[in-house]
């Protein structure tokens, strides 16, 4: 992200009437970690029930793209009490062959205003209107916004993935375009709000190495939902029955037997290392998706660089 | 003056720990960055619009991202080393650079994130400020003494290497890793490019300066290519001239000259016979005495009054100067010890010293034998200061430069620090020596004299000669005499080097370069042994081919 964008924000709030800055907020990603299992979710069928022993064949692929994005949120202050955002983020592919990863082609970046004033502005950032003054609905635009970045690599990714390759997408397969017949694709889910299976009590039985049974969901389009096969996986061993648990997503088209769901979460067991134990979440977050985090962090303006940036115009 | 082909990585900064100041930047390894051209002492720039910053490799570091070998430990299966993840970890190379200089000569810290290259041989010589002319020493290369692209002809200004700027050239090495043959090499290339030197060598040990007129044996093909890049591919030009005190030599072949001295030769320096502490003050007077007293002509006649002096202190009458017995005593001993030397002549009354006006010449290295093995100190000492009293009498009066054409004499004075020791103190016998050592170190350049000193530890020479002498080199050293003050201001990278350099490779540190450059020098031209072959000395010489 180039200068030119940086004064383009600041002539914007300098010009900006009944304008008074703060910038003591800011959201991102990894900030707001909902609380475990706070709601329980249906799913469309079972498909095997009870704990087991992840196999230690796995799947196979030459190569292995991830998917990731971030996203840095700063309050810059309010427009007659209601509050205005500036927004960045990113998202990139990074390909792992033969133990290496290297980014793949260009990260993804965008930047624009949030904000809930209906008053109109210049800016040469796009400009995003919430409702309301909920800070959730900020964070929930901000999320809309990266993820609109990662779903624009999903797509970009179809046309490039082999059938001997697979993408690692880092979230739910909520887009449509990963249901395209013959792609390989698999979702990590870090976070657990809703439980998918039927107590909680499933986890204190499971031991790293282990999953869970795996059930089928509906995903993508309200009209026509898409089968995703899914499962909880425990990583590493800890007595904390929640510690390094995640959930895996895989289309229903390229999981169809429990020897799949077994290859599968083989799979995203031989992940589990190397491990990066500073970053968030480390005991779930796989290490490519950990280096493609830090890669966009690298690309994308920090918040102290933007607030000191901007300390004249938000003064 | 950059290699633009060869990109070895680029600068950055951090917010807290990594800086980048007017000495220093960094700059992260280009993931196919040759590492030979990482080593400390390559030459690298970066370009920032017209102007280019020339600098150094200090240091080359290697980090993973692991954060703690706890995570390093459980990345692999909680501690199987067998274990291969299917991602490998990142790795990054990182160098400390030292700013040489600015193409246009200003002073700041290299900004941003910026692309660096190699240097050229055009720009190593630039970046150190080495002049189009001067004397050859070796090329520019790093520890591992590959002459390479970058590789430039190390040329130091002769004025600041034997000349009126600044003088001197210490070389430092431990035994067996070509000290010697450095000193060689300076002292043939300042004699072959400079009309107007000439170098005498004080030989005390071995037959390192004996056989000078001998092409060396043990040239290898990579010497004779550094040789004839070094532009001396014979010693047609070289006048070799050999002196042994009495015939005493390690060399026996009729080259060397034997001579010996006479009391009119050494009246002046017999206090030399003494320390410089107070117990000998008086002996010291005494010799004077015997010195300025035109009726002693030989060391028979000093001796024979010395006894006559005695006999009436004995007798309680009046000696003449109020010399007490004990003192006439120890004179008379040390006077009779000197006379049964075989280089002294006690009875003639002349001078039989060589004559030096006839003897220093331009491109004439004149050895004097003066081997630990067949004198001993007291001998070395008064010889060695009778030559340098005179070489200096004759250039300040600039006697010299009207008969011979020679303006500067530079002393090859082989393990230096037997004569200008640290610890060296008024007590000891070669105190006066080492004032004389230390006058050619302080004031020599002024009347033309200079020093090529040769040691093991370099640490050991006095501050004041070591730090007045314009060109220090150190070829191999061990890590305890590199734990020595005198080597804190070199890189930390540059002097862990040292404990491991091969033959023919050395550190140089010059006034006039803005930081030490590692040398790559061939053996010595000249045979620093007895040569095998017996080759007619007349018809000395082997071209190089």
């Amino acid at each position: 992200m180039d200068k030119s964008l940086f004064l383009g924000i600041k002539k914007s709030v300098e010009s900006l009437e009944g304008f008074h800055g703060s910038h003591d907020l800011f959201l991102e990603e990894e900030r707001t970690d909902p609380l475990p299992f706070q709601k329980q979710a249906s799913v469309r069928t079972t498909i095997d029930t009870g704990t087991f022993d992840i196999a230690h064949h796995s799947k196979k692929f030459s190569s292995v793209y991830f998917i990731d994005g971030i996203q840095r949120t700063l309050m810059l202050g309010e427009i007659d009490t209601h509050p205005l955002f500036v927004h960045f983020s990113g998202a990139a592919i990074m390909r792992r062959k033969d133990g290496v990863i290297t980014p793949f082609g260009e990260p993804l970046m965008h930047a624009s205003f949030i904000t809930s004033s209906p008053k109109p502005f210049e800016s040469t950032l796009p400009i995003e209107r919430v409702d309301a003054q909920n800070p959730l609905e900020y964070y929930a635009r901000s999320s809309s916004l990266r993820e609109n970045l990662e779903r624009t690599l999903l797509k970009k990714s179809l046309k490039i993935v082999g059938s001997d390759e697979i993408i690692v997408y880092d979230g739910r397969l909520v887009f449509p375009e990963v249901f395209t017949p013959g792609f390989n694709v698999l979702g990590v889910i870090k976070r657990h709000a809703s439980l998918y299976v039927p107590d909680k009590s499933v986890f204190y039985s499971l031991k790293h190495g282990q999953r869970t049974g795996a059930f089928t969901l509906g995903m993508g389009d309200d009209k026509d939902p898409k089968p995703v096969v899914s499962f909880y996986q425990k990583l590493f061993p800890k007595k904390d029955p929640y510690y390094s648990v995640v959930r895996v997503e895989v289309p229903h088209a390229i999981c169809q037997s429990v020897s799949d769901v077994n290859a599968f979460a083989g799979f995203v067991h031989s992940e589990r290392f190397p491990l990066d134990m500073k970053t968030h979440q480390s005991g779930k977050k796989l290490y490519p998706i950990s280096v493609c985090e830090k890669f966009l962090s690298s690309k994308l303006p920090s918040i102290q660089l933007v607030s000191v940036f901007l300390r004249d115009a938000l003064q | 003056m950059l290699n633009e082909e060869i990109l070895v990585g680029k600068t950055f900064s951090t917010a807290s720990s990594v800086s980048s100041t007017v000495e220093h930047f960094h700059f992260w390894v280009h993931k196919d960055a040759n590492v030979k051209f990482l080593e400390p002492g390559s030459v690298i720039g970066i370009k920032d619009d017209t102007d280019v910053c020339f600098a150094v490799v200090e240091s080359v570091s290697e980090n993973m991202d692991y954060a703690s070998a706890l995570e390093a430990f459980a990345s692999h299966n909680f501690g199987d080393a067998e274990y291969e993840s299917k991602t490998d970890r990142f790795i990054c190379q990182a160098a400390r650079a030292k700013i040489l200089r600015w193409l246009s000569g200003t002073v700041r810290p290299v900004s941003g994130e910026k692309k660096v290259f190699l240097a050229t041989a055009h720009g190593v010589k630039y970046a150190f400020g080495m002049p189009d002319k001067g004397i050859p020493l070796g090329f520019s290369t790093t520890p591992t003494g590959n002459v390479s692209e970058q590789s430039a002809l190390i040329l130091l200004p002769d004025q600041y290497l034997f000349g009126k700027e600044a003088q001197g050239i210490n070389i430092g090495g431990q035994t067996g890793y070509a000290k010697t043959n450095m000193a060689l090499n300076a002292a043939l290339l300042a004699l072959k490019n400079l009309d107007d030197v000439c170098v005498i060598g004080i030989n005390v040990k071995g037959e390192d300066l004996l056989w000078l007129d001998y092409v060396n044996e043990e040239l290898t093909s990579e010497d004779e290519r550094l040789w004839r890049a070094l532009n001396m591919t014979d010693l047609k030009w070289l006048n070799f001239q050999l002196f042994a005190p009495a015939g005493i030599s390690l060399r026996k072949d009729g080259k060397e000259k034997d001579f010996t001295l006479s009391w009119k030769d050494i009246k002046y320096d017999l206090n030399l016979l003494f320390s410089e502490s107070k117990d000998d003050e008086n002996a010291r007077i005494l010799v004077s005495h015997l010195g300025s007293m035109p009726d002693i002509e030989n060391f028979d006649d000093a001796i024979r009054l010395l006894e006559e002096w005695q006999e009436a202190a004995d007798n309680e009458k009046r000696v003449p100067g109020s010399h007490h017995a004990a003192t006439i005593r120890k004179t008379i001993k040390h006077l009779r010890n000197l006379a049964s030397k075989k280089f002294i002549n006690k009875n003639f009354k002349k001078s039989v010293f060589p004559d030096l006006l006839s003897v220093i010449q331009p491109k004439t290295f004149v050895t004097f034998d003066l081997n630990d093995v067949l004198m001993t100190s007291t001998a070395q000492r008064m010889i060695f200061q009778k030559i340098l009293s005179h070489v200096k009498s004759y250039l300040e009066t600039k006697v010299l430069e009207e008969k011979t054409g020679v303006k500067r004499v530079v002393f090859f004075v082989d393990e230096l620090s037997k004569y200008a020791h640290r610890s060296m103190g008024s007590e000891s016998f070669l105190s006066g020596v080492k004032a004389g050592v230390k006058n050619i170190a302080e004031r020599g350049r002024f009347a033309g004299l200079s020093l090529l000193g040769v040691e093991q530890y370099p640490s050991q020479i006095d501050d004041n000669i070591l730090q007045n002498m314009a060109t220090r080199v150190f070829t191999r050293l061990k890590a305890k005499e590199l734990s020595a003050e005198i080597y804190r201001y070199y890189p930390n990278d540059f002097v862990r080097a040292i404990t491991r350099l091969n033959k023919g490779v050395a550190l140089l540190d010059h006034d006039t370069f803005p930081e030490p450059v590692f040398v790559r020098f061939p053996r010595s031209l000249c045979a620093t042994s007895r040569p095998n072959k017996k080759v007619n000395p007349k018809n000395f010489v082997v071209g190089v081919s």
